[in-house]
């Protein structure tokens, strides 16, 4: 993949994120984008352990806070720091310890779960539940909570939970547009022509009006999304970026700027299934994975999301110890 | 044709004493039916403890333990209960400022303005039933902290006990449960135990230790560490343990453990349920200028969302699942006025049999006494009438008295089905046992009979 012409689309993607989701569960405060060996990376400044660099694997590796970045005898690397912009660095230079991301709203420095902690957690979950509210994961994953839908394609999926549950849409004052209740929970979809119908009728009225879609279930435990339709003008705005995405590239590339194109419009399920697909031509791609999980987190399809995790940790044992 | 021709009646119909070889047959008969009564018992108070597992006995007893939680709600206490709800369902989730694609959370500056006007009233102890969990990974969220911070300097300037609820955050050490070490004192865990054979919830957390010693690097220096639950927290009672011979046959508290964690669960009392959702304060009304005067004061009050929440659970005595605000309200009413007990397996082995003996007991002694003057099939019509006095006498005892002794036996139903069962039972083996002597005789003529 070409990391020249894909660095403004990676950090757009990443100054957006940076700068608008501090609780993501990354924070990266740049990415390598070209690796010429031998280059070293390190965990902090008083790490001992020295990972070696691929220039293939580690191409659009993010880079985090704190982490140190060397090069041996006749290596280089060009980084794209957030707080600094460009930088390359050569075997003249000192070892380059990535500097703190600008103020984005956390407020204590992030450290990821060692498996002391995850095991912790799994022990937890299986003994019990939190008897209290969390800004919580919604079951509902499409439409996605804050984005938004082309009603033509729109099939609502959720987590799949036994029982029958009552699904809603309502506009914001509480309007109901559509309601069927006694829907089976187990089958976590419903593709029905009734709802893009009244979205469709609503969008007549109101082309940029936002919705709610709540799911009740037998417990009375409700997952709500709010969601807006995309208009019709935005619609043909994007059908043209990807009709361009389709003739100007293939594979890989097609995939990613497909997903850049979705993910502007708010279209994040769109985005998943991009980078799900892209996923299918290079399944050990670290950066890919880490979008994948971004795009699901953003759905909310935490299912998802933490199945690409695994498959990302696995992945990036040998490499982050 | 009546038989006991032994008996004989005067003409004012009393009765003469009987002959002493007929007392001593008639007594003899009484031992038998009583020794096989209680081995009847003992078999069925064993049995017992490997039944209880079939979803039949499950039933039985999960209704029977929702009938004495109905009884709870008759004590005065559960009228009378120092623990108040805020409801804060009106108040939207929204994204955080911070972060507009994160999830949607109660807005913290919200939050902090219910927390003033509850502190206000100068309540006993405020718990936050909000989850303050935070993703280790990306940072403490700058809102998160300013509330805590908030929460901190009210805790110390206004003097009241404020706890804020925790779940995976266990997993860090205590100085980060909440991101900053002097917060470690108002972190309190609200994990629910997820249900175990009554499919309902019936138990909570008191205390949960956590072992770091396992970790590696710094964070093991922890060692092992003790968080309270918020409704231990907020209850601050502590109950002095039951005797080494009364513990033996039952318990306030029963401890779960695995490799990361130990915890002391108890029996939630959910009698005050009803007073609790009655006196519901919405975080709407307190904050309105309608000024709501001084519910609170010197009240446990606990804020969360007591309506359109994911955190419910199917409770006792409840016909739909309530949020999880209620649940910890209760169980801080638990342990604030008086806990309930439950049987150990000893416990109710030892129970259903000393409901065994209390019967059968009762009803030999009387027969014993009577058979002098009743005959064995008058007495034996007189079982019932005393079988139905037992059954009301257990009962009596069992659920009518459970406010008085808080003991949750969920067995007396069952030992009550064992006494009504009993005498067909026995009868079966008589015949039995007559039926096999009739045919050993016929097989095996005694000798030297003619």
């Amino acid at each position: 993949m070409n990391l020249t012409f894909c660095r403004p689309i990676i950090l757009g993607m990443l100054l957006v994120r940076g700068l608008t989701s501090a609780n993501a569960s990354d924070s990266p405060a740049g990415v390598i984008e070209y690796v010429h060996p031998p280059v070293f990376w390190s965990k902090n400044a008083s790490s001992k352990t020295q990972t070696p660099l691929d220039p293939d694997q580690d191409q659009g590796r993010r880079i985090y806070s704190g982490e140190v970045v060397r090069c041996g005898r006749g290596g280089s690397v060009r980084l794209f720091v957030l707080a600094v912009g460009e930088k390359t660095l050569t075997d003249r230079n000192p070892p380059y310890e990535i500097p703190l991301l600008p103020d984005i709203g956390a407020t204590s420095a992030g450290t990821k779960p060692d498996d002391w902690q995850i095991k912790f957690m799994k022990a937890l979950d299986s003994y019990g539940e939190a008897g209290a509210t969390l800004g919580g994961q919604s079951a509902v994953y499409s439409p996605p909570d804050n984005g938004a839908v082309e009603v033509s394609g729109l099939v609502i999926r959720w987590v799949p939970s036994p029982g029958y549950v009552k699904v809603q849409i309502q506009t914001l004052d509480g309007q109901d547009l559509w309601v069927a209740d006694g829907v089976d929970g187990s089958v976590g979809q419903l593709d029905s022509e009734k709802v893009r119908h009244a979205l469709r009728t609503y969008q007549a009225q109101d082309p940029r009006g936002s919705l709610v879609l709540s799911l009740t279930g037998l417990k009375g435990n409700e997952s709500r999304v709010m969601f807006s339709l995309l208009s019709p003008a935005s619609e043909k705005t994007l059908a043209a970026e990807l009709a361009y995405w389709d003739t100007q590239a293939k594979g890989l590339m097609r995939h990613v700027g497909r997903a850049y194109a979705f993910s502007h419009y708010f279209l994040f399920v769109e985005a998943a299934a991009e980078y799900d697909a892209a996923l299918l031509e290079a399944p050990r791609s670290r950066d890919l994975l880490e979008k994948a999980v971004q795009a699901n987190h953003k759905t909310g399809n935490f299912v998802r999301e933490n199945s690409l995790k695994e498959i990302l940790t696995r992945e990036e044992q040998p490499i982050r110890p | 044709m009546r038989k006991g021709g032994a008996v004989k009646r005067t003409q004012r119909g009393e009765t003469n004493l009987p002959s002493a070889g007929v007392l001593q047959k008639r007594r003899k008969q009484i031992l038998s039916e009583t020794a096989t009564g209680i081995i009847i018992a003992i078999v069925f108070a064993i049995a017992m403890t490997y039944v209880e597992k079939y979803d039949f006995i499950q039933l039985v007893e999960k209704s029977v333990y929702e009938w004495l939680q109905l009884r709870l709600q008759m004590s005065g206490e559960a009228h009378d209960t120092d623990v108040r709800v805020v409801d804060i369902s009106g108040i939207e989730k929204e994204k955080r400022p911070s972060n507009p694609l994160s999830v949607a959370v109660t807005p913290r500056d919200e939050l902090t303005r219910v927390l003033d006007a509850v502190a206000a009233q100068k309540p006993a102890a405020i718990g936050i039933d909000v989850n303050f969990d935070f993703d280790r990974s990306s940072g403490q969220p700058s809102d998160d902290r300013k509330f805590l911070a908030d929460c901190f300097s009210k805790a110390q300037e206004k003097k009241i006990r404020i706890y804020v609820a925790i779940h995976h955050a266990l997993a860090n050490y205590p100085e980060a449960w909440l991101g900053d070490p002097n917060y470690r004192g108002m972190a309190a865990f609200v994990t629910v135990p997820n249900p175990e054979d009554h499919e309902i919830t019936t138990r909570m957390s008191e205390f949960m230790r956590v072992d770091y010693t396992g970790r590696a690097g710094d964070a093991a220096r922890h060692g092992v560490v003790f968080c309270p639950s918020l409704s231990a927290a907020l209850a601050n009672r502590e109950w002095k343990p039951i005797s080494s011979l009364l513990g033996f046959f039952m318990q306030r508290i029963q401890g779960k453990q695995n490799d990361q964690f130990a915890v002391s669960e108890f029996l939630i009392d959910f009698g005050p349920l009803p007073t609790l959702m009655r006196h519901t304060l919405t975080s709407d009304r307190l904050l309105s200028s309608d000024d709501p005067g001084e519910l609170l004061t010197k009240k446990i009050v606990l804020i969360g969302r007591a309506k359109q929440t994911t955190d419910n659970f199917s409770v006792p005595t409840s016909p739909l699942p309530i949020a999880g605000v209620f649940v910890h309200a209760c169980a801080a009413h638990t342990l604030l006025y008086r806990p309930l007990y439950r049987l150990t397996a000893p416990g109710r082995i030892f129970g259903d049999l000393f409901a065994a003996l209390f019967v059968f007991g009762g009803i030999f002694a009387i027969r014993w006494h009577r058979s002098a003057v009743v005959s064995s099939e008058q007495a034996t019509s007189r079982l019932h009438v005393i079988l139905t006095s037992c059954a009301v006498l257990l009962i009596l005892m069992a659920a009518l008295l459970v406010n008085w002794t808080r003991l949750m036996w969920t067995d007396f139903v069952l030992v009550i089905f064992a006494l009504v069962v009993h005498s067909p039972i026995e009868r079966l083996i008589a015949s039995t046992g007559h039926a096999l002597r009739i045919g050993r005789s016929a097989h095996h003529p005694r000798k030297g009979r003619h």
